[in-house]
């Protein structure tokens, strides 16, 4: 297997560990939007 | 229908060799992505204004926080902005902003794996060349406090007229996001001393409404109120906060707090919007409860803590968000210039017409304006430098190229808006001159390396 392909690979897992984490920060800080409006 | 087929052919070329070099630098995007977050989050903003003075360390620690800074351009230069703003020493302000596109690590690891280590090398010491040139100018054109009276005249008529940087007569919202002057969105509103400003994203908004005077032309110390729908600001930091009353807003991530979720902490009730963000608080009271003047700083995030990774995952998508067009347009435009531009044939006019000495230096200046032409900012320029390499572009002009992003015209305006004129044709003047100079410079260096 080449370097490129083994990199970006392990970018991907990188790229998708971070989605998750944005995801769930996300869904815990948008339970109540600026000024208690919805 | 063979017409069709020929344009169908070509974009599909086009697209394809786009793709290829995506897939040629993702890991290196995503690696400088990640890096320029995590930083971002552990070492605090605040700590440059602390340090940002004339001096030779105030420039050098200004051009080490631009090397760890948000690699688009835009967003370092509103920082620069805000920096000369709180009274930074605008050598160390520029500092900031050079080295902040020129010697940023994000855009250092890809230029490494899309371009090759030279570039990479010709970018970072070309960075600290034109630094060196404008600091040292800047010095030379105000000598014995010039600057200091320079920015103390423009503060002056700033508050007698409400030319440039403060509203317009009238009341009517001031439309032009005044964080990066670029065109604001109503969905982004924040209220100040009866004004609405607007703002072209959340996190500008919100930068705005922690602190209002850095910005516009307001009374000092005017609170902000924010529309529906307005900022989002950053979670886990004192900074971005919509002025709230202290004691409705959630200290962790800024939103309101609800009675619901109260913790004591000191002798003070603090209202939190959910019981996640109560228990974050009360984990770790000390960095998110405000400190009294003499107190010690919160401590640094810590890697080890999920909490820490979330505010880096965040980082990290804002800066994508943030750049996104910019990244598009560079890997499209290097695409099809790659497919569709026979690279032998530019690459022999260029030698033709670089090979008379004086166009060798014309070839410096052209650099620069390609860039401002393209409008292509910081990151997107790595794919593009990658294929006027191909083509044959000496190294000095194609630097030059990369350089030339902090030309683009819509910082030049941000720059006529920030600075006092002098100051800002001074910077202008003195950024070419570094970045032809760095150019003809690492053009010499590169070509007496192995």
């Amino acid at each position: 297997m080449s370097f490129d392909l083994i990199a970006n690979v392990v970018a991907l897992a990188v790229i998708a560990a971070l989605g998750v984490l944005y995801w769930r920060g996300r869904r815990h800080h948008s339970t109540r939007p600026p000024g208690g409006r919805r | 229908m063979h017409v069709v087929w020929l344009v169908l052919d070509a974009a599909g070329r086009g697209l394809r060799a786009s793709w290829d070099l995506l897939w040629a630098s993702l890991y290196g995007l995503t690696l400088g992505f990640l890096m320029s977050a995590a930083v971002q989050v552990v070492i605090p903003q605040r700590l440059l204004r602390r340090y940002a003075t004339g001096g030779l360390r105030g420039i050098a620690v200004a051009a080490g926080f631009g090397a760890i800074s948000s690699s688009c351009s835009y967003g370092p230069a509103a920082a620069t902005r805000s920096l000369y703003r709180r009274g930074a020493d605008a050598r160390a302000a520029f500092s900031f902003l050079i080295s902040s596109t020129n010697m940023n690590i994000a855009i250092l690891v890809m230029f490494w794996t899309l371009v090759g280590w030279k570039f990479a090398l010709a970018e970072l010491a070309g960075g600290a060349i034109i630094i060196a040139v404008v600091a040292t100018g800047l010095s030379v054109l105000f000598p014995r406090g010039g600057l200091e009276r320079l920015r103390s005249r423009h503060e002056l008529a700033g508050r007698t007229t409400s030319n440039g940087d403060g509203p317009p007569d009238g009341g009517g919202p001031v439309t032009e996001d005044v964080v990066c002057g670029m065109q604001g969105h109503p969905q982004h509103a924040v209220t100040v001393a009866g004004r609405q400003y607007w703002f072209c994203s959340a996190g500008h908004a919100g930068q705005f409404a922690a602190e209002p005077a850095g910005y516009a032309a307001v009374p000092a110390g005017a609170t902000a109120a924010t529309a529906a729908g307005g900022p989002v600001p950053r979670p886990g930091t004192g900074e971005g906060r919509p002025g709230l009353p202290a004691e409705e807003q959630d200290v962790v991530c800024g939103m309101t707090g609800s009675p619901e979720h109260t913790v004591n902490h000191q002798g003070r009730a603090y209202r939190f919007c959910s019981a996640g963000c109560a228990q974050s608080f009360a984990a770790s009271p000390a960095r998110y409860a405000p400190a009294a003047p003499g107190e010690p700083e919160p401590p640094r995030p810590s890697l080890a803590s999920l909490d820490t990774w979330q505010q880096i995952a965040a980082r990290a998508w804002g800066d994508v968000r943030m750049l996104r067009t910019e990244l598009v347009a560079g890997y499209l435009l290097a695409g099809f210039a790659e497919a569709l531009i026979p690279a032998r044939a530019f690459g022999q006019v260029l030698h033709a017409v670089g090979s008379v000495p004086v166009i060798g230096y014309v070839l410096l200046l052209l650099g620069l304006a390609i860039a401002v032409a393209t409008f292509v900012c910081s990151m997107g320029n790595v794919p593009v430098a990658r294929f006027l390499k191909a083509a044959g572009v000496p190294l000095g002009a194609n630097i030059t190229y990369i350089y030339g992003d902090l030309l683009i015209l819509p910082l030049v305006r941000i720059y006529r808006r920030s600075f006092p004129p002098r100051l800002t044709a001074a910077f202008l003047a003195l950024f070419i001159t570094g970045a032809c100079a760095a150019g003809a410079v690492m053009e010499a260096v590169t070509h007496a390396l192995p």
